[in-house]
Formats: structure tokens, sequence, C-alpha cells
């Protein structure tokens, strides 16, 4: 049953907040690349692309790596540099980099994704994890790692495969959750058996976990059933790009 | 009142920008601002967190309605929103059901996101700048389904399992079948990485990996199954 709001926006006598937002272009240095301005351009447009909306986000993105891709070593060079300057709590500009690694495909970026999967997890630097945890930012960047050494793998890369399987020992249990799945998808029941050997008999239970489609996972119970009847005003998305608009 | 400051990149990987040309469309704003809880708390939106510049992506408000533009119309038949149908189409209706009070404050930069419910209780959620600065668009509507679930009445009934991100004690969900919480949100993000539309390859891995992490840290009894 939808709530129903009553109140009006007439300013009330509770006590609000005030912020003051400054903005800058992008959260890069290029230090070292200052005489490559087309490129790191390009990577600032592709990590802005990365997570464009509407209809042809997807297309547009796959243009720019595209494009990227007919520079693989220096771009590899420009995002391993970057990444490594980046404040560590730029969290999301770090995983961002390590997605345009993993889509570039490169192997010259295996040396990458293995530095990052062996660094140390900095210690929780949240007061409220359950709300936002940096340990659960700096997991997210390796599980990233180990989709790209999966591609890698699944293309013939041995050395992708042997990194994965140094992985499936890694000390904190979603990294190596994702690199057991990881070489499980590549390599069959094979695998399976190969893993049920290499891994300690405590952490067996990975091999029970299964990538699964979202289709035949439980689902949410939501409202099951019942008819819809408060929708009808959703507006159709908006494909123009320069719109004026104002709140209340 | 609180004052805060915040530095926040034009171009970057949370989305905001790419976004702005989206949400920045009266019929949007205007639906938005009257279904998700916005309507009756201009004063919370004001004073530099976008009610008077709801299209810049740098302030908090228009970053909130990313969330929103994101939850209405991420699935491919965005207009069949019915319960029988997956949560990447009722998932906004059931946020849009159940918080019906959303307010913007800085917060102490410990959570993000606030449920306030009960007797004697004004019901709310508060979001704070973690929300619209650390948090990518398809986790800001992880975010609003979670707190929504609690608005809707479900509470955390467990203990975080041994070494979990999320930390120890109170605040995980018992198993994916209690339908908390963590489910909600994990299950949104698990249709979104399958069957997102209107985003990119990037954002729908994005939804994975942070599913997958919900999903191995935040249930008491692991589901057994990973995205």
């Amino acid at each position: 049953m939808r709530k129903f709001d009553t109140r009006g926006d007439t300013p009330t006598m509770d006590t609000d907040d005030e912020l003051k937002v400054e903005a800058v272009v992008h959260p890069f240095s290029f230090r070292e690349y200052g005489d490559q301005p087309e490129v790191t351009a390009l990577i600032v447009e592709a990590v802005n692309r990365m997570s464009g909306a509407g209809e042809p986000a997807e297309e547009d993105y796959r243009v720019c790596i595209d494009r990227l891709c007919r520079k693989t070593k220096l771009v590899s060079g420009i995002i391993q540099a970057e990444y490594f300057d980046m404040p560590e709590d730029a969290y999301l500009d770090r995983w961002a980099l390590v997605m345009l690694a993993v889509e570039l495909e490169d192997s010259r970026s295996l040396g990458f994704l293995e530095e990052i999967l062996a660094s140390a997890i900095p210690e929780e630097k949240s007061k409220d994890p359950h709300s936002f945890t940096t340990v659960g930012e700096e997991v997210m960047i390796r599980t990233t790692a180990i989709e790209g050494l999966e591609r890698m793998a699944a293309n013939g890369n041995e050395k992708a495969v042997k990194l994965l399987l140094h992985n499936i020992g890694h000390e904190t249990f979603s990294i190596r959750r994702a690199a057991t799945q990881a070489l499980l998808a590549i390599g069959g029941e094979d695998m399976r058996e190969k893993l049920a050997s290499e891994l300690p008999k405590r952490h067996h239970n990975l091999l029970k976990i299964h990538r699964t489609d979202v289709r035949e996972a439980e689902q949410a119970e939501g409202g099951l059933f019942l008819k819809n009847q408060d929708d009808a005003e959703t507006p159709a998305p908006n494909e123009d790009r320069s719109g004026k608009a104002s709140a209340g | 009142m609180a004052s805060c400051t915040y530095t926040v990149p034009d171009k970057n990987a949370s989305g905001d920008n790419l976004y702005g040309s989206r949400i920045c469309y009266q019929p949007f704003i205007d639906y938005a601002w009257n279904t998700y809880g916005f309507s009756g708390n201009k004063n919370y939106w004001d004073d530099g967190f976008g009610w008077h510049d709801a299209c810049n992506t740098s302030k908090p408000l228009a970053r909130a309605f990313n969330g929103c533009w994101l939850l209405t119309y991420s699935a491919d038949d965005y207009l069949n929103d019915s319960w029988s149908s997956p949560i990447l189409n009722w998932g906004r209706r059931y946020v849009r059901n159940n918080i019906d009070d959303l307010r913007s404050k800085c917060g102490d930069g410990s959570a993000i996101a606030t449920s306030f419910s009960g007797f004697f209780v004004n019901d709310r959620v508060e979001l704070y700048l973690g929300f619209f600065y650390s948090t990518d668009v398809p986790g800001r509507a992880e975010v609003l389904l979670h707190e929504a679930r609690h608005q809707g009445g479900k509470s955390h009934n467990a203990n975080f399992p041994s070494g979990s991100v999320f930390g120890s004690g109170g605040g995980a969900d018992s198993s994916w079948g209690y339908n908390g919480a963590w489910m909600y949100g994990a299950l949104y993000l698990w249709w979104f990485y399958a069957a997102g539309a209107r985003t990119t390859p990037a954002m729908r891995q994005r939804a994975r990996q942070r599913g997958n992490l919900v999903i191995d840290n935040a249930f008491a009894t692991h589901p057994g199954f990973s995205i």
C-alpha cells in the first residue's frame, strides 16, 4: 500500500544542514604523462562513459574502449601509473581504472592485476562498516582484478590460470571465492577435481557455492501478484541530453 | 545546524555527470520529487544540497535523482512494475511505497543512510554525504531499496558471519529466504547485472561485484550461490 504524503513544501521549524561543494575537473593527475593529452583525455572519457545512462550508453562506452584498445601498451602504462598515484580513499576511481584494465584484456596487465591482488587490504577506516565499508571497497577492486584474470584465462593465458590458482588461498573469503569460481567457469569438472585437491579441507565449502542465473534464484516476496495501481504517471525517459529543469 | 564541505570531480566513474542529462527533464523531476519522498522536505534539500540547482550533479539532490532514475528505468520494460515481475521492475515501486520522507544531511562521516521508524518516531530515511559522493549510481539504488525494506518493517535479525567486511555483531540477515534488506539490495543488483537496460557493461560488472560482496558477507548463513 502506497504511503501518501500530505506535506507541502512550507519551510518547517526543524534545523537542517548546509553544504558547500567544490568541483574539480577529474580525479586523475597523469603526472608522468603530460605529453600524452589525447590519450589521457580518452582515458578520462572512458572512465566517464563507464557509468553512462540512457539508450546509447553502452555503445558510447564501447566506442571509447575500442579507441583505447588501439593504443593498449601506452594506455595500460598510464592506467597502472595512475592507479598507484591515487589516494587510498579514491575507491571508486581506483576501481574504475582496474575495470578499464580488465576491459582492455591486455596480457601486459597481468603483473598489475597480480600486484593488486597481492597487496595487503588496509584495515577498516569506516566507523560504521555496516553502512559503508572501506574493506569492502578494497575487496571489490580485487574481485574485479579476478574478473580480469578470468577473461584472460578463458582466452588461454596460462599465467592467468596460475594466478587464479594462487588466489584460491587468499586470506579474504570473497577473493578466494571469486578465484575459485573463475577457475570453475573456465575449467569445468576437471578443474573441480583439481581444486578439491588443491584447496585445504577447511575451504572446501567454496566448491558448494554455485554461480547462478538470477532467474533461478529465490526471488523477493515484494508484494507478489498484486495489481499495480499507482504508476500511471511514470514519464518516458528523456533522451534529450541538454535539458533544463528545476525541483519542487 | 551542521555545515559540511565536499570536493567532487566533474568527471569520474560515479556516473553522475552522464546521468545528469537524463534527470534534467522537468516531467521526471516532478515525478521523482513527488513520488520518492522528497516532497515536503525542501528544507532538507536546500542550503547547498541542490534544491535551487536540481540538474547540477555536483549537488546531492541531482545525485539522489540519479539513483531514482536508475530505479525507474533500468528494466527494459520499465512501465511494468507489477509484483509478479523481477525486482528490477518493481524495486522502484517498493521504494516509493515505503519511503515517504527522504532527507539529506551532512552526517558524521560514518553511516551513508539511516532509516528511522517505530512508535513515537517520525518515520523517515536520512541520506548522508557518503550516499551522494562515495557510492556509485547502482549502489544508491541498492541503498534506497535497503532502507525501504527497513521502512517496510523488516529489521536485521542476525549477526554478521565471522570475517565479514561489514563488521561483527548484529546487522546481518539470517538467510536469503528471510527476505530482508540485504536480500532486496543484492537481488536488485543481481538483476541489474543480468538484465539492466540503459546502462553499460562496466556498471553491470560493478553491480555484480557489489552484489557478490553482499551475498558473501551479509548473511549469517551463506546462500550457497553467487552472481
